[in-house]
């Protein structure tokens, strides 16, 4: 680490200065003979300038190169820019570290990548974004919006974020067949559309009206014996009924809507502006400049980058509005019905029932409109029911 | 080697020592240069002269009367002026 410098000498004598520097305790290091007029020879900074004492005027000495810490910080000295660039390259590097990159998705099965990226966007994991470095409330958002997921592993990859979830599997167990003497009743009232018995008689058949309790398929089998011994009477023979019915079932469901809805009219005033991100600190002049009480925001997106460091520029403007309150049409209070419908059958009505028709009837108050919808709605009405084989023998030799 | 013998040779310092190991040569009691080349080297050692003859011969080191030399050695001889 110490100064030290590689020299050429350059002279006629060359075991001349070698004993000159052997007399006065000069180290001398990796002395190489090139020709009979030249050498290169590695020496201390304070012994070069004794050398360079000693030798005179018959030899000449150029310093070929130099080491050691001055040298170095001195190289340092001259290069500032190119130091300060590279500080700078390293500092972009690094903080550009701290940013989402891609995010990856694996295991998924039933539910989609969409609504796994969706529930991690809601979260704060998204592309762009910095790294959270815990990432306990991600996995508890996935655990609580997707209820298949069983395990979630989260882990930083680079600039790279993988997410690998696994779901539960349809192990459905092998059902132990029922053997007990049961009946399929109508668990509500309704028109029967279709009646398939696995097993038992069907007591029942399409367009028949049936109350709720009524038998539907029977487990119950009336026989005559081959035995002559038992006689001519007739024996009941009992079995566990299944089947699927099918029954339009009439349901009434009521809606309730504002009879005004509110309303934005633009007043044609507006801000135009600039809004940057960059990493984590974000600029929007035009959020700065907003005097309007009510208004709607347009973004156009300029420039939208997560490599080589989050940014994004766009144009924003910022128009006026002026809330308003606006009569519901006939023809939009039907559409907002029948949407009501609809996202009553997705989160109400289970798989497999069906609405096969249905009619709306208005009526309003002073504030609201009422929708009665009166459905008929095609569902498995068949439910099984034990069989008292006591009461029902008992019951038979009444009649 | 007796005890007289070694404390002569550890005190001989006007005499010619060499140490030879592979491409590596020591040369002990160096007092002058007398030729410095790439494939000859003659050092003076107080009574006697010391040459080393081969090839690619770099001095690594030269101090306190000690010359460490590298490259391959072929011939080393010892001798006097009359």
């Amino acid at each position: 680490m110490r100064h030290h410098r590689k020299i050429r000498i350059e002279g006629t004598d060359l075991p001349g200065i070698v004993n000159k520097c052997i007399r006065n305790g000069i180290l001398l290091k990796d002395l190489r003979y090139k020709d009979q007029l030249e050498s290169t020879v590695e020496v201390k900074d304070d012994d070069y300038r004794r050398l360079k004492k000693i030798a005179g005027h018959s030899y000449r000495m150029t310093t070929i190169s130099e080491g050691g810490t001055i040298p170095f910080l001195n190289k340092i000295k001259s290069n500032i820019p190119t130091i300060i660039g590279a500080f700078l390259l390293g500092a972009l590097i690094f903080y550009q570290g701290l940013f989402i990159a891609e995010i990856r998705v694996d295991g998924y099965r039933s539910i989609t990548e969409a609504e796994i990226r969706q529930t991690l966007a809601d979260a704060g994991l998204e592309e762009g974004v910095r790294k959270p470095g815990n990432y306990d409330n991600i996995k508890a958002a996935l655990y609580e919006n997707h209820r298949k997921i069983t395990w979630v592993s989260i882990y930083e990859d680079g600039r790279s974020i993988r997410v690998n979830i696994a779901e539960a599997g349809k192990a459905e167990e092998a059902k132990e067949k029922d053997m007990t003497p049961a009946h399929i009743v109508a668990s509500r009232s309704g028109i029967i559309e279709k009646i398939t018995p696995l097993q038992g008689n069907a007591r029942a058949q399409k367009g028949d009206y049936v109350n709720k309790g009524d038998i539907l398929i029977s487990g119950r089998y009336k026989y005559q014996s081959t035995d002559y011994s038992k006689g001519d009477g007739f024996f009941y023979m009992y079995s566990h009924a299944e089947g699927k019915v099918l029954a339009k079932v009439p349901r009434q469901v009521t809606f309730y809507m504002q009879k005004a809805q509110p309303s934005e009219k633009l007043t044609g005033r507006s801000i135009p502006g600039l809004y940057i991100r960059i990493g984590d600190m974000q600029i929007d002049t035009a959020k700065i400049m907003n005097r309007y009480k009510v208004s709607v925001r347009r973004e156009t997106v300029l420039i939208d980058l997560v490599r080589p460091l989050p940014l994004k520029i766009s144009f924003v403007e910022v128009r006026e509005t002026e809330a308003k309150k606006r009569r519901i049409s006939p023809e939009k209070r039907k559409a907002v019905t029948e949407a009501a419908i609809r996202q009553y059958k997705r989160e109400e009505m289970t798989r497999g029932e069906e609405i096969v028709s249905y009619d709306i009837a208005f009526s309003e108050t002073e504030n609201l409109i009422i929708a009665d919808v009166f459905m008929e709605v095609l569902e498995d009405i068949g439910e099984e029911r034990k069989i008292d084989m006591k009461n029902e023998e008992k019951s038979e030799k009444d009649r | 080697m007796s005890v007289k013998d070694e404390l002569l040779f550890d005190f001989a310092v006007n005499m010619p020592r060499v140490l030879v190991s592979g491409r590596t040569t020591v040369l002990d009691n160096v007092k002058k240069v007398m030729l410095l080349t790439d494939t000859e080297i003659t050092v003076f050692n107080g009574q006697r002269f010391t040459s080393l003859k081969g090839s690619g011969f770099v001095i690594t080191q030269l101090k306190d009367e000690r010359m460490l030399v590298a490259g391959k050695v072929e011939e080393i001889r010892f001798f006097e002026t009359s």
